[in-house]
């Protein structure tokens, strides 16, 4: 499967109807990266250092995206943004925000904190499929062909 | 007071006194404030042999003096004690305000969630219908709960952003609202070129305001410019500029919709006041609009132009 060779998306969702949205907003987009959903920051933060359950980088390897988002509990989307750039190593690893929040001063602060892009949460499937195309062209396709072809 | 300091024993010794205020314990013992004048009684030679005096009691205007001067240091300290109440008073409020803004936020998001749950499992609740038997109540019956979650989670976002224009103070400082209006155009796909012709008729100056509630502002206005139309049309917008009085620039937005009947202008601008059932909305835009034009220091209104669309005109400072 293609899947085997594709790096994941790692998305940091604590609303599990969310997350399961996310998951067929991808299938029907047909993006073959599979989904990796944690439930709050702190996870996304032991999956990308490796720690406890996600140990074994080969059954955990590292994704190709990360998406966070901001309002979870133990620790935010914003708090992993701000550590993601204190991390040399994660300066290529790509992190966007899907948060059910418009406001213009959310928006600033996460990018501010490092966020490469910003999606309001849609309340229809058609505006997630939307998005996840959004993130496929603009940080996964791409991404993908040049370090296929760099490397 | 020792007898050689009365100023009719200062003026022998040849000394003027001019308005001299003593305080003189009398021989009956009350205490008594005197005004004395003395000069002194000099010979041919210029030689002082005596001196002439003249005394007025005080001492009633030195008691007058004194309570008012009292009077005034009370007044002083009971102003700073109401300075403190109040500020004490303020600070507490605008805690309070602070906690209600911070648990209303929290409330909107946990309410958000489940909406759009609501929402989307019912779109996929639709397509799975499609596989299956049903009739075309079932489809309709989804798109009722599509339709229900969606307007609620505009209420809530437009019931919120309405509390932030109310509670939150903006700072103040000139836009560029060329860019502005630019900016709202590109982002809304309603706005585009080919959903709506949006004619700038002349250069939009700078404002006094800020750019969130003027963005809010301007969408709201906009948005409700191409909405009301007749079903099929394409909306025709122009966005005029007029400077009615020095230091007030005021932005009208003309619309060729369905126009305002006469006796709804007046409630226009209020909360939840929707006017045609036809339209999709929450009836708190305009409201928004009117909040936050206000919280820039300017002025809202509306006119329809009988039976040949709206035009709102919103008035701002020009810096």
């Amino acid at each position: 499967m293609t899947s085997g060779r594709q790096k994941p998306v790692l998305a940091a969702e604590d609303e599990e109807s969310d997350a399961f949205m996310l998951g067929i907003a991808f299938e029907r987009a047909g993006l073959t990266n599979p989904l990796v959903i944690v439930r709050d920051g702190q996870e996304a933060v032991d999956y990308l250092t490796g720690q406890g359950a996600y140990a074994e980088r080969a059954a955990y390897p590292m994704p190709a995206l990360v998406l966070l988002d901001l309002k979870m509990p133990r620790m935010n989307g914003l708090e992993v943004l701000t550590w993601m750039e204190d991390r040399p190593e994660f300066a290529d690893l790509p992190a966007v925000v899907l948060s059910s929040s418009s406001d213009q001063s959310d928006i600033r602060r996460a990018r501010a904190a490092g966020a490469q892009d910003y999606f309001v949460k849609p309340h229809s499937i058609r505006g997630l499929i939307d998005i996840v195309e959004a993130l496929r062209t603009r940080w996964l396709s791409d991404g993908d062909q040049r370090r296929a072809t760099g490397g | 007071m020792r007898a050689e300091d009365l100023p009719v024993q200062r003026a022998a010794r040849g000394e003027l006194i001019s308005n001299l205020e003593q305080e003189v314990r009398f021989a009956d013992g009350t205490s008594h404030w005197l005004l004395g004048n003395a000069t002194p009684l000099q010979d041919g030679q210029g030689e002082v042999y005596g001196s002439v005096a003249a005394f007025v009691d005080i001492t009633e205007r030195k008691q007058v003096e004194d309570d008012l001067r009292h009077a005034r240091d009370e007044l002083v300290q009971l102003n700073q004690n109401l300075d403190q109440a109040v500020q004490a008073r303020t600070a507490r409020l605008q805690e309070m305000v602070d906690e209600l803004q911070h648990v209303s936020y929290a409330i909107a998001h946990e309410m958000r969630a489940p909406l759009r749950a609501m929402g989307g499992f019912a779109e996929l609740l639709d397509q799975e219908l499609n596989a299956l038997p049903v009739s075309a109540d079932a489809h309709d019956y989804c798109r009722r709960i599509r339709v229900g979650a969606g307007r609620l989670d505009q209420l809530i976002r437009d019931a919120l952003d309405y509390s932030k224009a109310v509670l939150q103070q903006p700072t103040l400082q000139p836009v560029d609202l060329s860019e502005l209006v630019q900016g709202l155009i590109e982002t809304y796909p309603n706005l585009h070129a080919e959903r709506a012709n949006i004619t700038i008729e002349n250069p939009l100056p700078r404002v006094v305001g800020n750019e969130a509630l003027l963005t809010q502002c301007f969408s709201n206005l906009l948005g409700n410019a191409v909405k009301f139309v007749a079903p099929g049309g394409k909306p025709k917008v122009r966005i005029l500029v007029s400077y009615p009085q020095s230091g007030v620039t005021r932005v009208t937005i003309e619309d060729h919709g369905i126009g305002i009947p006469l006796n709804a202008q007046s409630r226009l601008f209020g909360m939840f006041e929707k006017l045609d059932r036809r339209y999709e909305g929450t009836g708190i835009g305009l409201a928004i609009v009117r909040k936050v034009v206000e919280r820039m220091g300017g002025k809202v209104g509306a006119e329809s132009r009988s039976g040949n669309g709206s035009r709102f005109w919103v008035e701002l400072n020009t810096p």
